[in-house]
């Protein structure tokens, strides 16, 4: 069963890739030289694969949240973590920033360090309020949000034409790459919330009962959840210094795999992760096999389709 | 193997509690009184370290808030008085094993708890499917798990019909997988049976009755003229 849930992720991942505005020819596909087999070995499978792990980091990265605070309507942005990302992108395209370190952009990189800014920001946050089991550390992070896209506002009044297409994009996510260098940071962010994820799956268990349950039983809960929201965290915070913010995903693949298997959170680390990956690379796929004349960006499509699918399996359970 | 010294607690700087102080010795119980918002609950949570204390609470003779997370679970557990839980896809049986952080699961234990409280049939079933008594009944059920040294029971029996009120006195009475227990209750009934020493919370102070409550001068002295003793038992006069 297992080998077979593989077998059919690894078809699906590459047909995928064989989808676009380019045909791609079989013959040509391993003639190293050939333009098919640079635009499907460059351009398509190193996209698959940051849709595969973006979709998975989001979706999981979803699921834990929702769990640790309790609140079925958190997400990886509700924290205000994209929020801070996609300012210190908009920051670093209004400076001008064209210089690149490594295979990373200084957009990714005024990216990241916007979203690590705002984990210390919620960590210090944290500190202040008694226990983190107050849904006010939600609200901070909402309130944080709606701060930074304020300021997002501001730069895009005072930016000109270029750099407000070029801030708009950001803001839509994108998942266009060359190479593998990009994917880096997501194998990176991939291992890191799997490993947490597992590490604290009996805990994650004790607390999806409730915070004094766990408490009760023995868990040092705070420590805990400040660990697993840091690390979360700066998984997504590499994410979306890359894709931008792509929303949906991590609100509503894991309602949907909750929905559909009706079982604890312990149980659902990997199919959720599987799963937001596989439909991250369709969305993707769509939006480059849709005919129009540039790219959807496919956190549009996310929003449509996820929304679409989300409504219809709410509505037909009763 | 419970002491606490001159606790306070206020809630918005007026005082809930104030200057309180008991020693609970090993084996002994106690039954703890008071009108509604008078501090129970505030004080059984302090008591088990959910509302955090310095220096207040000695549990063993160690701090409870310097304690290690697993020793001071299995020293001490707490009894909500209502059922709740977040996750809706948590079977009985998974929530009875999660009682047992970092320990073996105990299967025959397991069993011979949920048959006690007539919840066998429902094992595979989701916990938040249950209703209001039968949640209870799982809660007094995940504290027999946990087998702590000293639990306190919030209101147990708040939302029990007659015999579910009954098969939780029985448990208490009888179960030898509750060991110190320490109970807080409006069912003055309950408390006269278990006859367990008294802690009455009134005005931000405790009293302490070792024996001698259950009096018709205490009475009346506590509760006017609405609570009554009828042949050996407690009326509630309306």
């Amino acid at each position: 069963m297992k080998l077979l849930t593989l077998v059919s992720i690894m078809i699906v991942l590459i047909l995928s890739a064989f989808v676009g505005k380019v045909d791609i020819q079989l013959s040509a596909l391993f003639e190293w030289d050939s333009i098919d087999s640079t635009i499907f070995f460059q351009l398509r499978l190193p996209r698959v694969l940051l849709a595969f792990l973006a979709g998975g980091i989001l979706a999981l990265s979803g699921l834990l949240f929702q769990t640790l605070f309790r609140n079925p309507l958190t997400t990886p942005f509700t924290l205000g973590i994209s929020g801070g990302a996609t300012l210190g992108a908009a920051i670093a395209i209004i400076l001008g920033l064209h210089s690149s370190f490594l295979s990373f952009s200084a957009i990714s990189l005024f990216s990241f360090l916007g979203a690590l800014l705002t984990v210390g920001l919620i960590y210090y946050f944290s500190k202040k309020l008694t226990s983190t089991t107050d849904h006010r550390l939600i609200l901070v992070g909402i309130a944080l949000s709606f701060f930074f896209s304020s300021l997002l506002l501001i730069l895009y009044y005072l930016s000109d034409f270029e750099e407000s297409y070029l801030i708009m994009r950001f803001t839509m996510g994108a998942l266009d790459t060359v190479g593998y260098g990009t994917t880096i940071p997501l194998v990176f962010g991939t291992f890191l919330i799997l490993f947490i994820a597992y590490r604290y799956k009996e805990e994650l268990k004790l607390l999806s009962i409730s915070y004094e349950f766990a408490y009760l039983k023995g868990v040092n809960v705070d420590r805990m959840m400040i660990t697993m929201f840091v690390a979360i965290s700066l998984a997504v915070g590499g994410l979306v210094s890359i894709t931008g913010p792509i929303g949906f995903v991590g609100l509503i693949i894991p309602h949907i795999i909750k929905l559909l298997f009706k079982q604890s959170t312990d149980k659902l680390l990997s199919i959720t992760f599987i799963s937001g990956g596989i439909f991250l690379v369709l969305c993707d796929t769509l939006s480059r096999a849709l005919p129009t004349v540039s790219e959807v960006p496919v956190g549009i499509i996310t929003s449509l389709i996820g929304g679409i699918i989300f409504i219809y399996i709410l509505v037909s359970k009763d | 193997m419970l002491k606490i010294n001159s606790l306070g607690y206020d809630i918005k700087q007026k005082p809930l509690l104030k200057e309180i102080s008991f020693h609970l010795q090993k084996g002994e119980n106690l039954t703890i009184l008071g009108a509604n918002g008078s501090g129970k609950s505030t004080l059984a949570k302090i008591l088990c370290g959910l509302i955090p204390s310095e220096k207040k609470v000695l549990l063993a003779g160690e701090y409870i808030e310097k304690m290690v997370g697993a020793k001071r679970a299995s020293y001490i557990n707490y009894m909500p008085s209502k059922f709740s839980l977040y996750d809706p896809y948590i079977t009985l049986k998974e929530y009875l094993n999660l009682s047992l952080y970092k320990e073996t699961p105990k299967e025959k234990q397991l069993k011979k708890i949920l048959s006690l409280l007539g919840l066998l049939k429902y094992q595979d079933n989701y916990a938040h499917e249950l209703s209001s008594g039968e949640g209870q009944l799982l809660l007094l059920a995940s504290t027999m798990m946990q087998s702590a040294t000293i639990t306190i029971f919030d209101e147990p029996t708040s939302n029990l019909d007659p015999k579910k009120t009954k098969l939780v006195f029985d448990v208490l009475e009888h179960s030898n997988m509750l060991k110190q227990k320490i109970l807080i209750t409006h069912d003055l009934q309950l408390a006269y049976r278990l006859n367990y020493p008294i802690l009455y919370i009134e005005d931000t102070k405790a009293t302490y009755f070792k024996e001698g409550f259950f009096k018709e001068e205490t009475l009346k002295q506590y509760f006017d003229e609405t609570i009554m003793i009828v042949d050996d038992n407690i009326v509630e006069t309306l």
